[in-house]
């Protein structure tokens, strides 16, 4: 039975003291949920690898979004990965929007480097858990040498105004129905850009890269992009017949490597196709 | 020692006036102003004075929280070592006080002062005006992107990227050069170029221009090396020389100007 009697003064400053390190401790245990001025939920470099970034995100990469502290998130530092296995942020949930900020998710290896710093791994830089979670949305900052792949999302997402290069895998993929837009995807060991079938790939500068420039699946629009110096160039990878359910316009595709520089789809008009060797720049 | 009691504040102040501060906006990118710029340097490895030095030790982020009024036409305002490095202009301007306030044109005779100057890959530069250098606004190695940007009044060129570089949604104009000069598989797009006394747009091989508006330029209004490169939906009047040379029309252009006896572009 507890005594009824007050505490004196001394007890009553250790019992705040203490109660105050609880306090303390719970609090640096749960991660801090930091808001940008829009509201969109802070992800940056100190969280992510001391504290984790909000609620069912845990210390260390990757950054985990599993919906619970919301849909929307920025970065307010560029994330920078300690090797080529590890990935920058995993969604797991559907309906995320990620707004760069102008920040980067580079490996480590890659910052100030003025040569290639493509090197195999299995991380990339932002991903989704599943190709069931939808509609991921990715804007505004670049993601360099990433082992695996840049951007791994599900169908109906969003990417626009990303910069993805030196990855040893893909640099933007994504599932059906989805929009790849004002991106540039280059010097990366895989495709620049692959999307899955009924997506929007426009506008994008698609150099250099390892295997195909754009690669699409049925019924896809590939309109206004710069494709150029990738081992092939535009690829409609349809399944069945007819094969001609891709159209392509208003493109530039020269100069990549394995002819022709277009393989299946409808030239909608206004394309430039020249390779090497080509001397009459006429899409197939 | 009384003396050292007194002198201790005093010699914490100096090291704290010594060492450059790295101010960092609400988006944390580092801070640039005019008064970083000439009193203390704005960061880590960059020294009080013209230009500002980003090396990329204070991040690869940055962003203008003031104007940048430049001496003179050979001053240059910021100087990127740094692959990779974001440049927000926030809206403010880099300009040479000759043309601070100017109502009339405040074009500097050809000197060494550049607005921007980016020898490494993937400078990444917006949202601002840059007036009145003395070389160019916006010089630049490859895979630059700009956007939104306002270049005027150079004595030589406006931009000069090199390749695999994107420009979108920027006005170049009453530059002393060249409007807009890149390097192969570049896009210029939904960008204004007028009144430029060299060419309009000059882009490398497998290049892309697309929707710009190329009028007044004192020669040719679109100039590539060679077919390997496209245009389409431009208009593209009233330049001193040809409308455009090489390339490839890719449809929907309009070209009208001094010799171009109808508006069908070659």
């Amino acid at each position: 039975m507890r005594s009824g009697k007050a505490p004196s003064p001394a007890a009553a400053r250790t019992g705040v003291l203490r109660v105050s390190a609880l306090a303390l401790a719970a609090a640096l245990l749960v991660a801090p949920q930091a808001r940008a001025g829009d509201g969109a939920v802070a992800i940056h470099h100190a969280c992510a690898t001391a504290t984790g970034c909000f609620a069912g995100d845990a210390p260390g990469y990757p950054v985990t979004i599993d919906g619970s502290a919301g849909l929307h998130y920025v970065l307010t530092s560029s994330l920078i990965l300690p090797n080529p296995d590890t990935t920058g942020i995993r969604v797991a949930t559907s309906d995320v929007s990620i707004d760069l900020g102008g920040f980067k998710i580079i490996r480590a290896d890659c910052v100030g480097a003025t040569t290639s710093c493509r090197f195999p791994g299995t991380g990339r830089g932002i991903e989704v858990a599943s190709q069931l979670y939808l509609g991921l949305r990715v804007r505004d900052g670049d993601i360099v040498g990433m082992g695996r792949g840049g951007i791994f999302a599900g169908g109906q997402a969003k990417i626009s105004n990303v910069r993805v290069s030196q990855a040893a895998g893909n640099g933007i993929q994504a599932g059906g129905a989805s929009v790849v837009t004002d991106c540039r995807s280059f010097s990366n060991l895989g495709d620049g850009i692959q999307v899955g079938p009924a997506s929007v790939v426009s506008g994008n500068a698609v150099v250099s890269n390892g295997s195909t420039g754009i690669s699409t699946f049925n019924g896809s629009l590939v309109l206004e992009n710069l494709i150029r110096n990738n081992s092939s160039g535009l690829l409609n990878n349809s399944v069945g017949t007819p094969f001609f359910d891709t159209g392509y316009r208003g493109n530039i595709i020269t100069n990549n490597g394995n002819p022709p520089q277009v393989r299946q789809g409808v030239d909608l008009g206004a394309n430039l196709c020249l390779g090497p060797g080509d001397t009459n720049p006429i899409c197939p | 020692m009384t003396g050292g009691t007194r002198t201790g504040p005093l010699i914490a102040a100096a090291i704290l006036v010594a060492v450059a501060p790295t101010v960092r906006a609400g988006g944390g990118a580092a801070e640039i102003s005019q008064d970083c710029a000439v009193r203390t340097g704005c960061f880590p490895g960059d020294a009080a004075g013209f230009p500002v030095t980003i090396d990329g030790s204070s991040g690869l982020s940055y962003r203008l929280t003031t104007d940048l009024v430049l001496p003179d036409a050979g001053t240059t305002a910021i100087d990127v070592t740094s692959p990779d490095v974001h440049l927000d202009l926030g809206g403010f301007k880099i300009l040479t006080s000759a043309c601070l306030g100017a109502t009339a044109l405040c074009r500097p005779s050809p000197d060494q002062g550049v607005g921007v100057r980016a020898t490494p890959l993937g400078l990444h530069l917006r949202n601002g005006d840059i007036v009145g250098m003395g070389l160019a606004g916006v010089l630049a190695g490859g895979q630059a992107r700009l956007e939104g940007l306002r270049v005027s009044q150079s004595a030589q060129a406006g931009i000069t990227l090199g390749g695999a570089s994107v420009v979108r949604n920027t006005a170049s104009f009453s530059n002393g050069g060249a409007g807009i000069v890149t390097g192969s598989a570049s896009i210029v797009a939904a960008s204004s170029i007028v009144s430029n006394l060299g060419n309009g747009v000059s882009a490398g091989d497998g290049s892309m221009v697309i929707e710009c508006t190329v009028r007044n330029n004192g020669n040719v209004g679109l100039i590539f090396p060679s077919p390997a490169s496209g245009y389409s939906e431009n208009t593209i009047t009233n330049n001193g020389g040809q409308a455009v040379s090489g390339g490839t029309n890719l449809g929907n252009n309009l070209c009208v100007g001094p010799g171009v006896g109808s508006a069908a572009c070659p």
